[in-house]
């Protein structure tokens, strides 16, 4: 019975090769797509689980009541808490801080750290770190390093990155950290970092002891006696090792009384702690993973639904062929469920084909997959059972609801139907076939249009949602001298510079309000006392970017200028939303003398209070300093030479390479002069490289839907070419007695064509109303954002009418085309 | 040993009712030869599904060697059907994807026979309407002719009791048609009962008796001297 199933079903199979590869092909694309986010997803919850009892391990954090009931969560700590625990608690085994150190480190002609894109490769920790933090060792014994000053572990990476080999002990690196040189010794070497741990370490890979006299770790225990206690608030990570076993719950109720005893806490901030494998996932601390998670595995899941859909409808059309053997076996007494089995078994030859080569396909795309998401998926299903059960799980599912359909129906036909009656059979299937084909194409089109408004939103946003000019704009995070302002001018390749603090995109320290906030308030007309956005700038600045001012007049020399050292302009600029939260009407109403604030105390330190802002010389359009989906703040723009820490240049954009030599020859010639301490290197970027950095994440998911959509599209056609088949075999009858009765091919093949486009259009007219709300919804999240596409629309209905259309044009034309008596004596 | 008590079968659709039987009445004895003649439409097939226990009747008895079958379920038909019925068919309806000793094979796999039986009744069977050297061949590879003894021996491998062929010789020309027929009254000689529907006379006269439907009803039953 069983060989007598397997015969006719490989027979079946082999006699239709093509349908039978593309409904595993087309399987297969689903699973693989489904697997690679499975393991994207898997990925994001074993974050840090390569550190050895890391279930012990917690990470203190601090949380802050921020404006609107809202509270701001960081890993940040204030120094001291570390010992304060170590006393306090009984259940700590170990506790260390780290904190991430700036500065670059020199080897021969290798330096890292300097260009801003770059990541600082250096942590300085406490010096029994790795007792809390128990990392692979190669090479030394980093417990034993890091009691020294001066002394550094490395992962392998920076090993092999600096010296070539994997056990460099003894070997020795310069540091230049803040104008401080520093020789530092290789004493150990550890394993690398894998990439899923980058919210503890962040791709640094320099271990360097918290002992050395230049480290931020040291200068919190040892202030410099000379100047008072620096302005930023000190703050380190800190790491706690619990007793195993031992839960958090007496540490968390404690650590609020701790807290009191800390230097400048104030009541309303908590401490907290998390364990360290669970900052990853934790949207307090990574606000964008549940909108990650959510939609890898809705794409995934659209894409294994239509290669699902379109797996069934391959397998009925194909299995509709079989009614006579249904027919015969029934006659011979075969039960029911014996044929159920033989269209279920079927099913699971078809499904493990498309698992195998899913698992294959998987394996192919992973590391590219990895290297775009920045994700440590691993796929090792030799070592892993559970991950092999899964997979054969998956299989039996899928086999049971791809299998199901075609084994219930078509089992359930009576002989007599099976033989006779075939049509009334298959006519029936047909209908849900072309409702399934609807189904993928409603699919397609809602994915097309949202890869669409991705797109369009994305460069209205790096465009038009900017409004200035930041082609061929270089920007120097440096001090701003007269002197060197006036050397950089004269540089051939530079047309214009400008001094700003922060720059116009924002500084690190820009935050949610679109520019960096600053606490301070401006009073409106009707007395009311409302937050602005301050941004520093010279009487060149704006014009630099092309900003034209709406009303009044830009900041002078007159503001601005060696004259006037020691004071800041009394004039300002306002933008359009200040303008307006004020409660002027038109920008040039807002010109003139008015009170925005009395005094300006968090100006300059040690200068003359008492200088307040008290007139507005211009109005400037609102532009965007951040992502579009900020709202632009109410700003206002000053000038105060005491505070630029950025220049901006604009360049002519030939000999772009030698220009930038000339800046830094510049740079160095004038270091030191300008009130900038002769830090290492000099940090630049092109404004253009920030935007896209900025946009970078709407990029990757830009590409993602494209790529999901492609996958859509051909999974689609695949699904359409199963429907043709079915038609054409379903339909020949019809043809023939058309044709017979007078009809031309034209005629059919209008008929066919027709047929074709139905599901298309039904699924294009169920897609819109969805996508649009999706859309709609999306596009809300953006201050600046497109009108709705509309024209997208009919524009996506003809796309994918067009290119159906085209996969099966072929097909149809060669069922129209044949003579009526073959199509007649077809049945 | 069959017997047919009244039968009726009416066929339903949302407007139109066709009595394709009205009261039919027949006894057909074991080893007995039937053929079943009428224009189209006047209820063969009906009467021969209800025969084959491919369909039940919607009023009247039918004693299936002895079983009154006529209210029994799809489930205790297909039991039955199991080995007691061997079916001939116009079309030959052969699987494509079987070979020809496949074919012939699916008569007996649902009753948990052994291979070894299997084989052996394959091969006797193939032997019998003299295809055994075709026995690897695939359906298209097979003349007309050559496809209709594969479903005789199909139909007669399970040693059924009953043996129903609809219009076997319908798609064969004269010499094959002859072949065929030839094959049916050898098989009924060695003790099968054989119901036959056919439109041709000269195939009817092959059988002992001959009863003509029109309408769903007897019309007349014509008795040969064998």
């Amino acid at each position: 019975m069983f060989r007598s199933a397997l015969a006719s079903t490989l027979r079946h199979l082999l006699r239709g090769r093509l349908y039978a590869a593309i409904a595993v092909f087309g399987l297969a694309v689903g699973l693989c797509a489904a697997l690679l986010a499975a393991l994207y997803i898997r990925s994001q919850y074993s974050f840090e689980h390569f550190i050895v009892g890391y279930q012990d391990v917690y990470q203190v954090t601090t949380i802050t009541p921020e404006e609107g009931g809202h509270k701001g969560y960081s890993v940040t700590t204030p120094p001291q808490l570390a010992a304060l625990m170590k006393q306090r608690f009984p259940e700590i085994t170990s506790v260390s801080r780290m904190a991430f150190q700036g500065g670059t480190l020199r080897r021969g002609d290798l330096e890292l750290g300097g260009r801003e894109a770059e990541d600082a490769p250096m942590i300085a920790v406490d010096p029994d770190f790795f007792s809390t933090v128990p990392l692979a060792v190669l090479a030394g014994d980093p417990l034993a390093t890091l009691a020294l000053p001066n002394k550094v572990v490395l992962t392998r990476e920076f090993a092999r990155r600096f010296f070539g080999e994997d056990s460099p002990l003894g070997g020795t690196l310069e540091a230049e950290i803040g104008g401080q040189y520093a020789t530092l010794t290789v004493g150990a070497v550890i394993d690398d970092i894998p990439l899923n741990s980058t919210r503890l370490f962040e791709g640094a890979g320099v271990f360097v002891s918290g002992e050395s006299a230049w480290t931020r770790l040291y200068s919190y225990a040892h202030p410099p006696q000379a100047t008072p206690q620096s302005r930023p608030r000190p703050y380190a990570r800190t790491l706690v090792r619990l007793q195993p076993g031992s839960g958090p719950e007496s540490l968390r109720m404690g650590l609020s009384e701790l807290a009191q005893q800390l230097p400048d806490w104030s009541a309303a901030e908590k401490l907290d702690l998390i364990r360290i494998d669970r900052i990853q996932t934790d949207p307090n601390y990574n606000w964008s993973i549940t909108t990650d998670i959510l939609a890898t595995a809705g794409l995934a899941l659209v894409i294994l639904l239509i290669a699902g859909v379109n797996f069934v409808n391959l397998l009925t059309a194909r299995s509709g062929s079989r009614a006579l053997e249904i027919g015969v076996r029934k006659l011979s007494g075969a039960g029911r469920w014996t044929l159920a089995l033989q269209f279920v078994g079927e099913a699971f030859l078809h499904v493990t084909a498309a698992v195998v080569l899913a698992v294959a396909m998987t394996e192919l795309l992973l590391p590219y997959v990895k290297a775009f998401l920045m994700a440590d998926a691993e796929f090792d299903y030799w070592k892993e059972p559970a991950l092999l059960g899964w997979l054969l799980a998956g299989t039996v599912l899928i086999t049971l609801l791809a299998g199901f359909w075609p084994a219930f129906v078509l089992s359930r036909m009576s002989p007599l139907g099976a033989i006779h009656g075939t049509r009334l059979a298959r006519a029936r299937g047909g209908f849900l076939r072309q409702l399934l084909v609807a189904v993928q194409f409603a699919l397609l089109v809602a994915l097309i249009l949202r890869t669409g408004a991705t797109y369009l939103q994305r460069h209205f946003g790096m465009e038009q949602a900017l409004r200035f000019d930041t082609d061929q704009v270089l920007i120097l995070n440096t001090g701003c001298s007269p002197g060197r302002m006036a050397e950089l001018r004269k540089l051939a390749g530079v047309l214009d510079a400008a001094c700003s603090l922060p720059h116009l995109l924002g500084g690190e320290g820009a935050s949610a309000g679109g520019s960096y906030r600053t606490g301070i308030e401006i009073r409106t007309r009707d007395g009311r006392k409302l937050p602005v956005a301050l941004v520093v700038i010279d009487d060149r600045m704006l014009q630099l970017y092309g900003v034209r001012l709406l009303a009044g007049r830009g900041l002078t020399a007159d503001d601005f200028g060696e004259g006037v050292r020691g004071r800041h302009s009394t004039r300002v600029l306002i933008n359009e939303s200040a303008m307006r939260v004020l409660g002027f009407d038109s920008p040039a109403a807002a010109l003139g003398p008015y009170p925005l604030m009395e005094d300006t105390p968090w100006l300059s330190e040690g200068r003359s209070a008492g200088a307040g802002f008290d007139e507005i010389a211009g109005v400037v359009p609102d532009f965007s300093m951040a992502k579009a989906n900020h709202r632009i703040a109410p700003t206002v723009f000053y000038a105060d030479p005491q505070q630029f820490t950025t220049i901006s240049l604009k360049l002519n954009g030939s000999d772009v390479p030698d220009t930038l030599a000339a800046i830094k020859r510049v740079w160095k010639n004038t270091r030191g002069r300008g009130g900038d301490a002769p830090v290492g290197e000099l940090s630049y970027v092109f404004y253009d490289d920030r935007v896209q950095r900025m946009y970078y994440p709407m990029l990757a998911e830009e590409r993602i839907l494209g790529v999901m959509s492609l996958v859509a599209i051909l999974l689609a056609l695949l699904g359409m070419l199963g429907l043709a088949a079915s038609a054409a075999d379903q339909r020949t009858r019809e043809i023939g007695i058309r044709k017979a009765l007078g009809a031309t091919t034209g005629d059919v093949l209008r008929l066919l064509l027709l047929q074709f486009s139905r599901p298309v259009m039904w699924g294009n007219l169920v897609a819109w109303p969805v996508a649009g709300w999706l859309i709609h919804r999306w596009l809300d999240g953006f201050a600046y954002h497109i009108d709705m596409p509309l024209w997208l629309f009919p524009a996506t209905a003809f796309a994918t009418l067009l290119v159906a259309l085209a996969t099966v044009g072929a097909h149809a034309v060669r069922v129209a085309r044949a003579r009526p008596v073959a199509a007649l004596r077809h049945e | 040993m069959l017997k047919l008590e009244n039968v009726s079968k009416i066929y339903r659709t949302a407007e139109v009712e066709t009595h394709a039987l009205g009261g039919v009445s027949l006894e057909v004895e074991a080893g007995e030869f039937l053929a079943i003649m009428g224009p189209s439409g006047c209820g063969k097939s009906t009467l021969l599904n209800i025969l084959g226990l491919l369909d039940s009747p919607d009023s009247g008895h039918y004693w299936f060697f002895g079983e009154d079958v006529a209210r029994y379920s799809e489930k205790q038909l297909t039991q039955l059907r199991r080995g007691g019925v061997g079916f001939v068919f116009q079309s030959f309806n052969l699987v494509d994807d079987l070979n020809v000793r496949e074919n012939v094979e699916v008569s007996l796999l649902y009753r948990g026979m052994g291979g070894a039986e299997r084989r052996r009744r394959v091969a006797a069977a193939l032997e019998r309407v003299g295809l055994s050297h075709r026995a690897r061949h695939l359906p298209n590879q097979l003349s007309g002719g050559q496809q209709q003894r594969v479903a005789i021996a199909r139909a007669l491998v399970g040693e059924p009791k009953l043996i129903l062929a609809d219009e076997p010789t319908g798609n064969l020309d004269t010499e094959n048609g002859a072949a065929v027929m030839e094959m049916l009254t050898e098989i009924n000689r060695a003790g099968t009962t054989v119901i036959m529907v056919t439109h041709s006379l000269v195939h009817a006269a092959q059988a002992r008796r001959t009863v003509k439907l029109l309408d769903g009803r007897v019309v007349s039953e014509t008795l040969l001297a064998a």
